[in-house]
């Protein structure tokens, strides 16, 4: 993961996150897929309340909080994460990065919804129909309160090419350099 | 997804306004790079201090004061950016009125020539003729209905003239009745003034006596 987004407040985690038996996968198959439905539902609300974009397989992630209860001195496995970012793609809340599948963007806002508050955005407040650049969208001065503040560039580079695809923008400069992208959002 | 309409295109205003927002982009990264390095600036002179090394410090805060300048040059350039940005987009508004108005007149010719001069004229001309022809056939047809009115008016005339003069018979034998008062009558006597009125008909007596038989 990586995010430079402070939130506000703490993460409060659910109480199934205090049960120990939370963080090593179940054997019986109906408790199994309980857990993994749990997991699922925390990793989504974290990932929301963090601005995650994204997560991966890497040793250090398993040292984030949401993956280490310190308190009970439990931690999720390697392969227990592998299964829990499965079933997250499975939930469409996430994607592999490559066919490598060791990283996910975490997609705690689908793309189209990503899309729409794009374009709410530019709506109310002045830039639909102008010119605007990937940088200025993503981290310009007048941003900096909205939930896409320095969103991961490559899910940025996704919801503009889905609203480019829906036509919901003009694109005047594609540009692999998410920064130098040029667009109109149609208003 | 085929659907929607087709894609719109970048105009080179678009393009150009781009261009305008990606150098202010350029600057803004700057600033904050310059912001960085500013710091890190007055870090080293602090350090530097502190460790005795006055000619390190100073060199240290003369590059800090450079790139300060250059911040507030950059700010100057962003301004100047801005403002060409902000004229770039007024003109297209401008250019939009200037259709809309252009738009407007375009419509007023046309409305103008669809109503021109010698068409007002030629169409009032029609109208006058429209207007004497519906009463030449007005009169024509006056007349003959005059005519017919003739007709019945001396009809009615006549009809008025008989009920007048019927009206008249009817009282004439009321008339001897009263204006002989000293005349020694007998019955007799009596009918032959009816019977003097009696020449025009017996109509005269159930106008006469008409509320019994009817």
């Amino acid at each position: 993961m990586s995010t430079n987004y402070a939130p506000p407040v703490p993460f409060e985690f659910p109480p199934i996150y205090s049960f120990p038996p939370f963080f090593t996968l179940q054997p019986h198959a109906p408790s199994r897929d309980k857990q993994v439905t749990a997991w699922v539902d925390l990793i989504r609300a974290y990932c929301t309340h963090h601005r995650v974009y994204r997560l991966s397989l890497n040793a250090s992630i398993l040292d984030l909080p949401l993956f280490r209860n310190a308190a009970l001195n439990r931690s999720v496995s390697r392969d227990m994460l592998h299964t829990l970012l499965t079933a997250l793609v499975k939930a469409d809340l996430a994607e592999w990065t490559s066919k490598s599948k060791t990283h996910v963007f975490v997609y705690w806002k689908s793309l189209s919804e990503w899309s729409d508050t794009l374009v709410a955005w530019a709506k109310d407040n002045g830039f639909a129909n102008t010119v605007v650049t990937g940088y200025e969208v993503r981290l310009g001065d007048y941003v900096t309160d909205q939930e896409f503040y320095a969103m991961d560039e490559a899910v940025f580079a996704k919801v503009v090419a889905h609203l480019d695809h829906q036509r919901r923008i003009v694109m005047i400069n594609p540009s692999s350099n998410v920064d130098e992208l040029g667009f109109k959002i149609i208003g | 997804m085929g659907q929607g309409p087709s894609k719109p295109k970048a105009s080179a205003h678009d393009k150009a306004v781009f261009e305008l927002k990606k150098q202010r982009d350029v600057l803004r990264k700057y600033q904050k790079q310059l912001a960085t390095v500013l710091d890190r600036e007055h870090a080293i002179a602090k350090q530097c201090l502190t460790a005795g090394d006055k000619r390190r410090a100073l060199l240290a805060l003369r590059k800090k004061k450079y790139q300060e300048q250059l911040l507030a040059k950059t700010d100057q350039q962003l301004v100047t950016l801005e403002e060409m940005t902000s004229t770039l987009e007024y003109a297209v508004i401008e250019k939009e009125v200037m259709a809309g108005l252009q738009q407007g007149n375009a419509v007023l010719q046309a409305l103008h020539q669809e109503m021109s001069v010698e068409k007002v004229e030629a169409i009032l001309d029609e109208t006058a003729e429209a207007i004497a022809y519906q009463k030449e056939i007005e009169e024509l047809l006056g007349t003959k209905l005059s005519e017919e009115d003739e007709a019945e008016v001396e009809r009615e005339l006549a009809q008025i003239q008989e009920e007048a003069a019927l009206a008249l018979e009817t009282k004439m034998p009321s008339v001897p009745v009263t204006a002989r008062p000293v005349a020694e009558n007998t019955g007799v006597e009596e009918e032959v003034p009816t019977a003097a009125a009696a020449e025009k008909g017996k109509e005269k007596k159930p106008a006469s006596y008409a509320p019994l038989p009817a």
